[in-house]
């Protein structure tokens, strides 16, 4: 077989399933469509649910609704600046952002994750045209590379989504952390309404937590909520 | 038998202030506090006295942030010559929920003060905290008890207390301030402490800050009096739906019990003097709440939207002046955009002027005077430095303001007049100190309201259906890994295609078999030329090609004999082939008569079966 038809053979196959890829693609974008009766989520929403929140006096709410929504925006001034008042206010201490969170910043990790699949596109395109087709070959190296720095970026973005994926906010006040997951236990360290928590296990109505100074407890689940629902 | 006088007394009392009310003699009453100036940790007595008919209405003052609790009660009846004269006294413990200043109205109209210092515990008194868990923020506006109102019985409107909201309207856009009244009313003689501001219901909307000290005023309902504790606020609607609302309000009351007294006596009993007296007071929490009103929230439309249009909703008038009609080339001046009328006044920002010919500009700033209590009415004043760049008749161009109108429902765009200035020749140029210029889309800095926080978003955003990243759905891997397996089948499948490209073997057989098909062709169009020689001849070939490649020896070496040894007699058609093709080659091209599709079949038919 000669190169040109192999290129036309290997083109029209990386296509076809390029194409099953945008399909698949497709059908799993459109379950982020809001149907009828379900819950929306917009940060403009979220950043407004926090305000109230924050002027009811319910500051673990305020402080959740404004880092979903910071999930959603984050680069949104607004959004850090209402973030970090009702942090203060509430004597919560604001640490700076870590290097993973920082450098994945500028996206969300939707966009991220989308960048991610066009970055895997363009590279594999770029490795398979570049054996295919001798004549744009530096061209398609270049195409290679980049699609490498989208995979690479969006494979940060995933991990730091993987560490807010277990991250819970406490949503009541003055909540006990206890040894043991039972409400008699007793209280290891206590809790302030819109600490950040990583949540390590479940037991019944009880999460096991650890907070940003490394101690764990259980808490009931009643008092922290998810920064990512699972619904 | 000690304790039988007492209550006879108590009873002989009751039954002369009954027959002295039947009179319709009047009573007089008095109030004294035994001293105006407590802590909060304190507690003060207030002592009501009420002589002659009627001391029946004694019942503690309404006073928000106060409670009064009944300590002693006593009373003297006197009848001199057939004059019944009664008098009844109750001393109260007034405690107080926060630091402040409190009136304590009197049946004359008159007012005692008392001032509520802070005390050790920070002024809170723990006791009127429904809910200890609530949480401490007192940096927060409109602090609530979450939580406290969950399992509290409602009251209704009708019933000694409500609340209420007066609102203008139940049809709002996102981002729109509309003014409310909060009501909370009180039947007059309840005893009734608040325990928190007036909250909302649905968390679609946000209340601004309430007074801790609302107006006062006394409304008769049905006949009754009622003290009326009012709050007037700014309600801003946050997201579109539709929502019911209502206001509740988390209260402390004192209800007494009914005396246990039967016979004839009972009714007169049901009087809230004598179940003053020999009644059992009980405090319970609960929560005033309205009957919810249904609010349909629309968010703002997006064809007509500005392209300057920065989310003020409401009703306004804009005009511009500068700071001189006169001026110097490199001497700043103040250009000035006012902006005044009703609504979300957070919102209102304008570019001002960015990058016009002639002139520099710097960022502006923005400065907002409430014309009411509430903020919602008003004029915003913005500042802009800017700087003529060129001498003579120069002209600041209008400047625009763009706001949504929920009245008219549309967009609306406000120009101000262009303003002339005569600017003289500058001796230096500017000497400006370098300060950042504005962009040219540069706009005013977010304003930010008094308590802190920056004011919602009226745009309604991208909305999805959840918070989860597209990493974690499973249709989001799956086309990951169709793309992965893809390209790397195709990678694979390149791969075995070059390295099949050169393999010598490879390319021996696939040489073989071109060879082969050749011969084939020539010899199908030879059978249908009725081509004998070249029929058999190029059918000889094609055998010896493909039992060449089957056993891997040259075309050449393929002889009756070689076919005679390896197929041990069998293969009959295949050695009647290569004879014909020697006898025709030998003979030198001579006719022959033959069945040609029938031998044309039958060598596709042994090709077929040896590859």
């Amino acid at each position: 077989m000669n190169p040109t038809s192999r290129f036309n053979l290997s083109t029209l196959v990386v296509l076809g399933l390029v194409a099953i890829s945008t399909l698949i693609l497709a059908a799993s974008l459109s379950s982020l469509h809001v149907g009828p009766g379900s819950t929306a989520y917009s940060a403009p929403t979220l950043f407004n649910e926090g305000n109230a929140a924050a002027q009811q006096g319910k500051t673990g709410q305020a402080i959740a609704d404004y880092e979903r929504a910071r999930l959603l925006e984050p680069g949104n001034s607004d959004i850090a600046a209402n973030l970090q008042w009702v942090r203060e206010h509430a004597g919560i201490s604001t640490t700076s952002p870590g290097w993973l969170e920082r450098i994945t910043s500028f996206a969300s990790p939707n966009t991220m994750a989308l960048l991610g699949w066009m970055g895997l596109v363009l590279a594999g395109a770029g490795i398979i045209s570049a054996r295919s087709i001798a004549r744009f070959r530096s061209g398609f190296h270049l195409t290679t590379f980049v699609g490498i720095i989208l995979i690479a970026s969006s494979a940060l973005s995933a991990a730091a989504a993987w560490q807010k994926y277990n991250t819970a906010i406490v949503v009541s006040s003055d909540v006990s952390a206890r040894i043991s997951p039972v409400t008699t236990g007793e209280t290891s360290f206590k809790l302030h309404a819109g600490e950040m928590v990583t949540i390590d296990g479940y037991y019944n109505d009880f999460a096991l937590v650890k907070n940003s100074a490394g101690h764990s407890g259980w808490v009931a689940q009643n008092d922290i909520t998810l920064l990512i629902p699972r619904t | 038998m000690k304790k039988t006088l007492p209550h006879f007394i108590r009873h002989l009392g009751v039954v002369a202030i009954v027959a002295a009310t039947a009179l319709g003699v009047r009573a007089d009453v008095s109030m004294q506090l035994d001293r105006n100036d407590i802590s909060s940790d304190e507690a003060a007595e207030l002592t009501v006295s009420a002589s002659g008919n009627g001391s029946s209405s004694v019942r503690p003052p309404v006073v928000a942030g106060l409670q009064f609790t009944p300590v002693n009660q006593s009373s003297q009846i006197e009848i001199i010559n057939g004059s019944v004269n009664s008098t009844s006294t109750i001393t109260y413990e007034v405690t107080a929920q926060s630091p402040g200043n409190y009136s304590i109205p009197d049946a004359n109209g008159s007012k005692l003060t008392l001032h509520v210092r802070a005390g050790s515990g920070g002024g809170n008194s723990s006791q009127f905290v429904a809910n200890p868990t609530a949480p401490a923020s007192p940096a927060l506006p409109n602090p609530v008890i979450p939580g406290a109102t969950q399992n509290i019985p409602h009251m209704a409107a009708n019933g000694a207390a409500f609340v209420r909201m007066q609102m203008p309207r139940h049809d709002l856009y996102v981002g729109e301030n509309v003014p409310v009244d909060i009501q909370v009313g009180f039947r007059e003689g309840m005893a009734a402490t608040l325990n928190g501001l007036p909250t909302l219901s649905a968390d679609a909307f946000t209340l601004n800050k309430l007074s801790t000290k609302p107006e006062e005023s006394q409304e008769e309902i049905n006949g009754q009096p009622y003290t009326i504790l009012t709050w007037h606020s700014v309600l801003a609607a946050v997201k579109p739906g539709d929502f019911s609302l209502a206001v509740q309000t988390p209260v402390t009351v004192q209800i007494r019990t009914a005396p246990r007294m039967g016979g004839n006596g009972s009714d007169m009993f049901n009087d809230p003097f004598f179940q003053g007296f020999f009644g059992r007071v009980q405090q319970k929490e609960l929560t005033l709440s309205n009957d919810p009103a249904a609010i349909k929230v629309q968010p703002l439309p997006i064809a007509g939207q500005p392209a300057d249009f920065s989310g003020a909703v409401g009703s306004f008038t804009a005009a511009s002046e500068i700071s001189s009609v006169t001026g110097t080339v490199g001497d700043p001046l103040t250009l000035r955009l006012k902006i005044s009328g009703s609504g979300a006044f957070d919102r209102v920002e304008s570019p001002m002027l960015s990058s016009a010919n002639g002139w520099k500009t710097y960022r502006s700033s923005g400065k907002f005077v409430p014309a009411d209590s509430v903020g919602y009415r008003g004029e915003k004043d913005l500042e802009q430095a800017i700087i003529p760049q060129n001498s003579g008749h120069q002209t600041v161009p209008a400047l625009a303001f763009s706001f949504f109108n929920p009245e008219s429902r549309q967009y609306e765009t406000l120009h101000t007049a262009p303003i002339t200035i005569e600017v003289e020749p500058g001796a230096v140029a500017s000497t400006i100190p370098a300060v950042p210029a504005a962009q040219p889309d540069a706009k005013t800095a977010p304003a930010v309201p008094a308590n802190g926080l920056r004011p919602n978003m009226t745009e309604t955003g991208v909305a999805i259906s959840t918070l989860r990243p597209l990493f974690f759905h499973p249709g989001f891997l799956a086309a990951q890994a169709a793309l992965v397996f893809s390209f790397l089948g195709a990678g694979v499948w390149i791969r075995r295609s070059e390295q099949s490209a050169t393999d010598p073997a490879r390319n021996k057989r696939r040489q073989e078999l071109k060879a082969m098909n050749a011969y084939l062709d020539q010899m199908d169009t030879a059978a249908q030329q009725q081509d004998g020689t070249v029929f058999f001849f190029s059918a000889r070939q094609a055998l010896q090609q493909c039992l060449a490649s089957k056993w891997k020896m040259a075309p050449a070496a393929i002889t009756l004999a070689e076919i005679d040894t390896r197929l041990n007699g069998e293969g009959e058609n295949i050695r009647q082939v290569f004879a014909l093709a020697d006898q025709l080659t030998y003979s030198g091209g001579a006719d022959i008569d033959a069945d040609f599709p029938a031998w044309k079949q039958a060598v596709h038919q042994i090709i077929k079966e040896t590859l």
